[in-house]
């Protein structure tokens, strides 16, 4: 099941939809002045934002005689192994606070590497055990960035 | 010249020389981590050297600023990761050159141009110092804001095949720089409510995001990546090589500590616009961005040119030439030692070691680049797959957490990850969005403030002959660079 778009014309939608939305916030910042707009915190957002919609056109004019370039949307094993990264980073993300940096670490090495094709579990264990103390060392040791760690709370 | 004897018999003892040697090796270190940026890395060591002389201090921090500058270039070119953000456009260039096995060689033609590039800075830093201070100082908004579009003008340069796409990608730049509270104003853009919006995204995050992940979505989305082992040898350039890029590498390097003087500009810029210089002045432009050593070596002299660039205004008016040379300052009041006009006359053998210990921390650096951090680096990129993508992910994560101690920046990071991986693949090339980024709050800042200097009349810019110069310059490059895609057309 796959669908497919010119890319031109997907890329000036998505800009043209993006600049809508930007004009529409910078309307709602509120106004200080009354001589000189330019001073105001809305003038740069607006200016960017009818840019961004005039150079959208562009694209989508360039890109009318090459409708050969498109993007196919299909949900290739690759590109499912990208989101499901994209998900282990973010859960990732959300338990070192409450599981500490030295757990969420090793599992997150080790679940990484199995899906990328490691098979020796041994080596796993050692090389997640060997990268979290050294990234231990090197981040919370010596550079005094306070990661949540379960050890340093002990 | 008393003062100068006194100064390098205090340089020249060994545990002075140790410390300046450690300060350099612990610079590269991290600098060449993603996340962990020269100037984390002064600021940190600053509280080191509490006990240390005033000299030992300061030549420690000396060495991890020169360090941190150089070592960024090795992520960037082996990870696709700029350590630090001077070392963007190195990555332009040197990630193609590892991709083709040429890691080793690509980091030691970066280990040599930043090591002329910062001789090169603290021998204009002896020389002009004064000279350049005062020119930085007729610098106000409008001069500026002129820099900043001739900055501008380099997407032109640097947008791959579509100028329409790298201005879209620019101007998307300069709209990620527009959230949070407005410094003239002070009302909240584009924050969505989130508190920790109101300072605006961090630079590292997003640039860690846009470059580092998103090149691993990509290689993660791809069906055909592969190990590419990485020839070790020829990592000291020839003669042949040298004498190539010795145009490229004093012409950057002029830029860098032009630039570098400038206070609140920096090396990013400084190596945006010596890459634009150098690609205008090829016979092959069409090459740069595909792995060619003039890209490395432009981007890395100028960064590291820029260091002396920076340490100008602070030697001379106390004034910092950007975040690092701030942190130096402070440093120095710590030890005593108050920069400014005075300092010449109070502690000038301060400021010979300054000079000296500046040319020794690049002599330094360039033995450690040779010998170790390009054989040692280079051999990263051929761990397999299953091994290295962990690694560098986890680096990701690390690295932007400890920009602000926020996990926000980590979610902001996995965000611009996503976007970046969504705007390869619509044709957006990344370079002109961080060029956005970097220059983004310079150009509206100096814009408005110009403007409110001149009470809405716009013709005051021409009567500023530094801003005229800046866009009069950045019309002739344009023009030219046309000129020049006209005639390889024909």
């Amino acid at each position: 099941m796959s669908y497919s778009i010119p890319r031109s014309y997907l890329l000036s939608g998505v800009i043209l939809i993006l600049a809508g939305f930007v004009y529409w916030e910078a309307e709602n910042i509120p106004s200080l002045t009354t001589d000189l707009s330019v001073v105001d915190a809305a003038f740069f957002p607006t200016a960017i934002a009818i840019l961004l919609a005039v150079l959208a056109l562009m694209v989508a004019w360039q890109g009318r005689n090459n409708t050969s370039d498109r993007i196919v949307f299909t949900l290739t094993p690759a590109f499912r192994k990208a989101a499901l990264f994209v998900g282990i980073m973010i859960a990732y993300a959300l338990a070192l606070p409450t599981v500490g940096f030295e757990l969420s670490s090793l599992t997150f090495l080790m679940l990484t590497m199995w899906l990328l094709g490691m098979r020796s579990k041994v080596l796993a264990v050692v090389l997640s055990v060997m990268v979290t103390s050294l990234i231990y060392i090197i981040f919370i040791n010596l550079m005094y960035v306070p990661i949540p760690s379960l050890l340093k709370n002990l | 010249m008393d003062a100068f004897v006194l100064a390098q018999a205090e340089l020249f003892q060994p545990h002075v020389l140790f410390m300046l040697f450690c300060g350099v090796c612990g610079g590269i270190a991290v600098g060449s981590m993603p996340g962990l940026t020269a100037t984390m890395a002064v600021a940190i060591m600053t509280s080191f050297t509490f006990h240390m002389d005033a000299i030992s201090a300061i030549m420690t921090l000396i060495g991890v600023y020169f360090g941190g500058i150089y070592g960024g270039s090795i992520s960037a070119v082996l990870l696709h990761i700029p350590g630090t953000p001077s070392a963007v456009m190195t990555a332009r260039d040197g990630y193609p050159m590892a991709l083709r096995g040429e890691g080793g060689r690509a980091i030691g033609i970066a280990t040599w141009s930043s090591f002329m590039g910062g001789l090169i800075g603290m021998i204009l830093l002896m020389l002009f110092a004064p000279l350049i201070s005062k020119f930085a100082l007729r610098f106000s908004a409008p001069e500026y804001f002129a820099l900043a579009v001739f900055g501008l003008s380099i997407v032109a340069s640097i947008s791959d095949k579509s100028l329409t796409r790298g201005l879209i990608a620019a101007l998307l730049g300069i709209l990620i720089c527009l959230s949070g509270v407005d410094p003239m104003t002070g009302m909240a853009r584009f924050t969505f409510g989130l508190p920790d919006l109101y300072s605006g995204f961090q630079f590292i995050p997003v640039m860690i995001g846009l470059f580092g992940l998103s090149e691993i979505l990509t290689q993660l989305s791809s069906q055909e990546y592969r190990f590419v082992a990485q020839k070790l040898t020829k990592i000291i350039p020839s003669w042949s090589q040298i004498k190539q890029l010795n145009v490229t590498i004093l012409r950057s390097a002029l830029i860098g500590v032009g630039i570098g003087a400038l206070p609140g500009t920096g090396g990013a810029i400084a190596s945006f616009v010596a890459y634009n210089s150098a690609r205008n002045n090829s016979n092959k432009p069409e090459k740069f961005g595909q792995g060619v050593p003039q890209g490395i070596a432009a981007s890395e002299a100028a960064n590291n040119a820029s260091c002396g660039g920076a340490l100008m205004p602070m030697l001379t008016l106390g004034i910092p030439g950007d975040a690092i040379t701030a942190i130096l300052i402070g440093a120095l009041i710590l030890h005593n030692v108050q920069p400014g006009p005075m300092l010449f006359v109070s502690n000038p053998e301060v400021v010979y070691s300054i000079y000296t210990g500046g040319i020794l921390a690049s002599l330094f650096m360039a033995t450690v680049g040779f010998l170790l951090a390009a054989r040692l680096f280079a051999r990263l990129i051929s761990f397999p797959r299953y091994v290295l993508l962990p690694i560098i992910l986890i680096l990701c994560i690390v690295g932007s957490f400890a920009v602000n101690n926020s996990l926000f920046d980590v979610y902001v990071m996995i965000g611009f990850g996503v976007v970046g991986y969504i705007a390869k693949n619509l044709g957006i090339p990344l370079t002109p969005l961080v060029l956005g980024v970097v220059l983004g709050p310079i150009l509206e800042e100096n814009l408005r403030t110009a403007i409110v200097m001149s009470q809405g009349e716009f013709i005051f810019f021409l009567t500023r002959p530094i801003a005229v110069f800046f866009i009069l310059v950045t019309v002739f490059s344009l023009c030219f660079q046309k000129w020049k895609a006209n005639r390889r057309m024909r």
